[in-house]
């Protein structure tokens, strides 16, 4: 894992595809790519840089891991306030917009509940006072935002997590966009990716949807042409307790995980960020979740295991 | 009068061009903004009810002072001032 | 496998314009360069300092006054508003108003001036009441009538001057209820309930409505419905029009119903530009005349003979068409809107608007706004009716339903309070320009000027906040 010795000099390696070149490294605690569809590869070289050096750039200086991050000073400060440059002004203030736009069930203060809930697979669960006593911890609505400035209470954190890497996808390919305009690109971080357009031939990318239970099995294939695609779900990540399955997705309302999520939820939207946010904030809705897809109108596919049966459902909307 | 009369015709004149010339432009196609462009029109100035109170306001001078109404919306005077 | 596509909910629609907004104000711009080592500067191409606003799942409050004066000591108004808007997290909106406004001063009563004192003489009873229903404010008395022992009110009216019934006061309580439905991610419902209610006047409406978007959320269209019931009670009855103006008992209240559609299209035209075009259809049926409102009968030398009370149909139907355009120039937001309008009586007009929002710094703004109206005279307006010549069935001389032209200039500025907090305060200058001598006037009358209409200053000061 990448943690205070993330190299800042990009270290991918670009290798031929079928149609152009494939940048590939790893930052984020996941694989990230860069597929650009031409011949030229100094070109393909640069841009795979560029995509690397910004996805570093943004994990540096957002990660919860670092002391020196944004983040990190943040956390640290003990309560005071700590003033933050525009590009974090801009992210919370967009942070705070989706608290309220989800009723706080978006919340990037809810991070502590971490020290709690550890999803693996064990029966290790949490007393209601345990729960309760990280509460006063939780909540963006405790926190003071004004002026580009932002004070935590005292043992509040926050991270990005459902925000960062998104974000990063949403980024890079605007700048791989503004740098080679004429070149069908995907960026794909860990599953969170978007691309420029059609494919060269104007045909659609082929992506599949990793199996959530980890393994080298496919949930299926999405053919997308434009936009971005994000799935949320973790099969592996869960706690079993008298028969009860405690699903990874907690809900910063309640300190306690959401009941009956599906399995997983891939969105396709716009932008990486909003698929991101719309897939985990259906996961949230729990057994509502697809009468949430639906509300809303979402592109989405998702898959459900019934916990009677153990049937699973495919579904898309 | 006449002339008063030949103002009103032309400024109907040119407000009717300027539906026309708007229509036209809805139906060549080349309007609209997509979703991710839409930063501009979901600002408030841009909402075509910012400011309720003051558009209800202005409507009931105008409605009590004028022998016109209506047109932004169906609401009535609701007053006496006939 | 290929994905189904639908229109997009409220939230979602929320969310896509933060996004759009974020990546303004993080600054990834199309010009970026790719570059080596690339600690991407943000650039700030910043259109606006305003982040996208959307109330929803948050409740709005918008509160305001507005002081309202015209010249010559004719009517003041005095109207505070408190509305709120609460937004469902679907979609769903409740709007709760409420109105009230007192009015004070004096009001032309529709009389010619002329060379020497006129006195003026209106019930003082309500019918079948004893109690006085006008105080002697304004420079009226009470009266009682030798002989008959009835008692009526009277005010004068100084020589050349124009003659007001300055007796007037009145209060107005009004109550707006509105509710509108997300069907689904494209269509919506709404419906509206309303009522006010003064001393001498009910007003109840109900209007339902539905809008529908296409066209990637591009064009939507509507249509509403209004329909409206009032009842005119005044201070001392319904008088018949064209009778002669006295101090005798009048008749029953009378009402009017209102109906008016209107069909509309909203566009994005640009992503600077929003258009909306309305027609609006009305028709009115019943009692519109102004029970209060005299006309004076006058002779060749044009001195009055004796006050009718006007008249008016019972029958208007009113047609509209209406332009809005919402336009962000620079970082500045210009509205430009037009009407044009025609109805029954033979009333044309042709009013546009303009104004700009400028930012100044710290979240304050100035918006100069300007506005012209046009209107044609209503086919039985007079200013006077001639003692020679047949009384028609329909006359009023309200300068309302006169040719003239009003210019409105003012400017609001705003004040940006918190995140969703606004202060406001706007003044305005009006001004009616109309027919002061209309050729023809007999005898002295040419030199009195006719035109009622007035000039009025206004303010508002309003604030507005949303929470959750």
């Amino acid at each position: 894992m990448r943690r205070a010795s993330v190299s800042m000099t990009a270290t991918g390696v670009l290798s031929r595809i079928e149609g152009g070149y494939l940048h590939s490294f790893r930052a984020m605690a996941s694989p990230c790519e860069l597929r650009v569809l031409c011949d030229d590869e100094a070109l393909s070289a640069r841009l795979g840089r560029m995509v690397e050096n910004e996805a570093l750039r943004i994990e540096r200086k957002f990660s919860r891991y670092r002391d020196d991050s944004v983040i990190g000073r943040i956390n640290k400060a003990g309560g005071a306030a700590v003033e933050v440059d525009e590009e974090t002004a801009g992210l919370l203030d967009y942070a705070d917009r989706i608290y309220a736009l989800s009723g706080g069930r978006f919340d990037i203060t809810s991070g502590v509940l971490r020290r709690l809930w550890r999803f693996d697979g064990s029966d290790r669960i949490p007393s209601a006072a345990e729960v309760r006593s990280l509460l006063p911890l939780i909540g963006w609505r405790k926190v003071v935002w004004r002026d580009r400035r932002l004070a935590l209470r005292a043992g509040m954190e926050i991270d990005f997590g459902g925000l960062g890497k998104e974000y990063a996808v949403d980024r890079c390919l605007l700048m791989v966009q503004a740098a080679a305009p004429a070149t069908p690109a995907l960026v794909n971080f860990g599953g969170d990716l978007r691309v420029s357009g059609p494919r060269a031939d104007g045909s659609r990318w082929r992506v599949a949807i990793e199996s959530v239970d980890g393994g080298q099995t496919y949930e299926g294939w999405l053919e997308i042409a434009s936009g971005a695609l994000t799935t949320s779900g973790d099969a592996r990540r869960f706690l079993l307790k008298d028969g009860i399955r405690y699903s990874h997705i907690l809900d910063p309302r309640t300190g306690w995980p959401v009941r009956d999520p599906p399995r997983s939820v891939t969105v396709a939207a716009a932008t990486c960020l909003e698929a991101g946010l719309l897939s985990s904030l259906a996961m949230m809705h729990g057994r509502d979740a697809e009468a949430f897809l639906a509300r809303e109108g979402v592109k989405a596919w998702w898959v459900r295991d019934d916990a009677a049966t153990g049937a699973v459902t495919k579904n898309a909307s | 009068m006449k002339d008063k009369q030949k103002q009103l015709e032309v400024m109907k004149q040119i407000l009717l061009y300027a539906v026309g010339g708007v229509l036209a432009f809805m139906v060549s196609g080349c309007m609209g903004a997509a979703a991710w462009d839409r930063d501009l029109l979901a600002q408030r100035p841009m909402s075509l009810n910012a400011y309720p109170n003051l558009a209800a306001f202005h409507d009931h001078i105008y409605f009590s002072k004028e022998g016109s109404s209506g047109g932004r919306t169906t609401d009535g005077g609701g007053c006496g001032c006939n | 496998m290929q994905l189904r596509s639908r229109g997009r909910g409220r939230l979602c629609r929320t969310l896509g314009l933060l996004t759009a907004n974020l990546f303004v104000v993080t600054g990834v711009q199309a010009q970026q360069a790719p570059s080596g080592s690339n600690e991407a500067t943000p650039s700030t191409e910043l259109v606006s300092d305003e982040a996208p606003q959307s109330d929803l799942g948050m409740t709005r409050i918008d509160t305001s006054v507005l002081f309202y004066q015209e010249d010559g000591g004719r009517v003041r108004t005095i109207e505070p508003v408190a509305l709120a808007t609460l937004n469902a997290d679907n979609g769903d909106i409740l709007t709760v108003k409420l109105t009230s406004d007192t009015l004070t001063g004096a009001t032309p009563n529709g009389a010619t001036p002329w060379t020497s004192t006129q006195t003026f003489t209106t019930p003082a009873h309500a019918p079948g009441t004893q109690s006085v229903v006008t105080g002697s404010s304004g420079g009226s008395k009470l009266v009682t009538i030798p002989g008959v022992g009835t008692i009526v009110r009277q005010y004068s009216t100084a020589p050349n001057q124009l003659p007001v019934d300055a007796g007037f006061r009145d209060q107005r309580e009004a109550i707006d209820l509105g509710y509108s439905s997300q069907l689904n991610a494209d269509t919506s419902l709404s419906g509206g309930l309303g009522g006010s209610v003064e001393r001498d006047y009910t007003s109840l409406t109900g209007s339902l409505g539905g809008a529908r978007d296409f066209n990637h959320k591009n064009t939507t269209l509507s249509a509403s419905f209004n329909f409206e019931y009032d009842l005119s009670r005044p201070y001392f009855g319904t008088p018949t029009p064209l009778t002669v103006m006295s101090g005798d008992p009048k008749g029953p209240s009378a009402s009017k119903r209102v109906y008016n559609v209107v069909l509309g299209v909203t566009q994005v035209m640009t992503r600077r530009w929003l258009l909306e075009l309305n027609y609006s259809y009305g028709s009115t049926q019943g009692y519109q005349t102004d029970p209060y409102l005299i006309i004076s009968v006058v002779d060749p030398t044009g001195a009055p003979l004796e006050y009718l009370y006007e008249s008016r149909p019972n029958t208007r139907t009113r047609e509209s068409v209406y332009m809005d355009n919402r336009i962000a120039v620079g970082p500045t937001f210009a509205d430009l809107t037009a009407r044009y309008y025609w109805d029954s009586w033979g009333i044309k007009s042709v009013t546009v608007g303009a104004s700009d929002r400028i930012p100044l710094i710290g979240g304050l703004y100035v918006e100069p706004e300007g506005r012209y109206y046009d209107q044609t005279a209503a086919s039985f307006f007079h200013n006077y009716l001639l003692s020679t010549q047949p009384i028609p069935t329909y006359a009023s001389s309200d300068s309302r339903l006169s040719k003239f032209s009003a210019v409105t200039a003012g400017a609001r500025i705003g004040l940006k309070v918190g995140s969703t907090g606004e202060l406001y305060l706007e003044g305005e200058r009006y001004i009616q320009t109309g027919v002061n001598h209309p050729a023809g006037a007999p005898g002295a009358l040419a030199m009195e000027n006719l035109f009622s209409g007035v000039s009025a200053t206004s303010f508002v000061l309003g604030y507005t906040f949303a929470f959750y």
